[in-house]
């Protein structure tokens, strides 16, 4: 886990996040994270790197 | 579930399930198996066939602690089996149960964020969990096992074998063995006469593979019976020991840390 990385266009991809959540309520935004979550776990898949990035939070 | 299938509720209820597990599932001379020694929520059935399972680790030992075959101290590895068996059903019940009644909002939320991808994912169908059909439990690393040999602690299946050219299941002929423990050796043991012979006084129901009986390569790789070597087996279908390259001195080892046994020195096998 790298959390001092700095993405290659991090303007880009914040506004991409940004832009999904648009228009959303709140209880469609948490299901949208929560769908998110559940996403990015299933892509990142090794548990040792989901712990120590959980342990980031 | 149903989808956009209409439906009608035809009785609603409360459900009610709690979890316990008794420190031991041993209390001088009285045992403790099913529910008696656990319950827990039924998720996957597991309720019933750990106590069957309970039943089929316990009796075996009970039977060859009465007639005299085996020492007390195989009970001990009957608590030791079966409450780690109980804790992990446990672990996997909670889960089940946690899914299907989520604790507060976020798990709730969780839930059903797992059903909105489950219908396109195969990876969040994967993460439902309306139960887990029960297994048996591997023993592996436990006393009457220990942490050698692929496969040893784990339940072998039901394998179909060849008895002077008839079909016979493996656990007809555990019970056949009458709670005896069974030794696959294969034919091609350096020293058959002498393993025989160093099994005689113990209880245990020795098979040569490709003499007495034949396994076709796919039971032969359930059994785990080495080339020259041997398997032990026990009535409960758990797979005890691997004795690679099978001698009289192994086999016996075997057979006694399968029995919890005071381990005999080398020196009394010369």
């Amino acid at each position: 886990v790298n959390a001092t990385q700095v993405l290659a266009t991090p303007d880009d991809r914040y506004e991409a996040l940004l832009d999904l959540y648009q228009g959303l309520d709140a209880d469609a935004s948490a299901l949208l994270n929560t769908r998110l979550v559940l996403l990015f776990m299933n892509e990142i898949g090794d548990a040792a790197r989901l712990i120590s990035l959980e342990k980031l939070t | 579930m149903l989808g956009d299938m209409p439906f009608e509720l035809v009785w609603v209820g409360p459900y009610f399930y709690s979890t316990q597990l008794l420190d031991s599932f041993r209390y001088r001379r009285i045992l403790f198996l099913g529910d008696a020694a656990h319950v827990k929520s039924p998720f996957g059935a597991r309720g019933g066939n750990s106590g069957i399972q309970d039943a089929d680790n316990l009796v075996w030992k009970l039977a060859l602690i009465l007639r005299g075959e085996a020492g007390e101290a195989l009970l001990a590895t009957y608590d030791e089996e079966r409450r780690a068996a109980a804790q992990a059903n446990i672990r996997v019940t909670r889960r089940s149960g946690r899914f299907m009644r989520p604790a507060n909002d976020s798990e709730r939320l969780f839930r059903r964020a797992v059903l909105s991808l489950a219908g396109e994912h195969a990876f969040a169908r994967g993460l439902l969990n309306t139960g887990r059909l029960c297994t048996p439990h591997d023993y592996h690393g436990m006393s009457a096992f220990g942490t050698q040999g692929e496969g040893v602690g784990a339940s072998v299946p039901n394998v179909a074998l060849t008895e002077r050219g008839a079909t016979i299941s493996l656990m007809t002929l555990a019970a056949r063995a009458n709670g005896r423990l069974m030794l696959f050796v294969d034919a091609a043991c350096a020293n058959l006469d002498a393993v025989l012979a160093a099994l005689v006084t113990l209880p245990v129901v020795v098979h040569v593979l490709g003499v007495d009986i034949d396994a076709d390569d796919a039971s032969r790789a359930h059994l785990c019976v080495p080339i020259a070597g041997a398997a032990l087996i026990r009535p409960d279908s758990h797979l005890a020991a691997v004795v690679e390259s099978a001698d009289s001195m192994r086999v016996r080892a075997a057979v006694t840390r399968a029995l919890a046994q005071p381990v005999l020195q080398p020196e009394m096998f010369a």
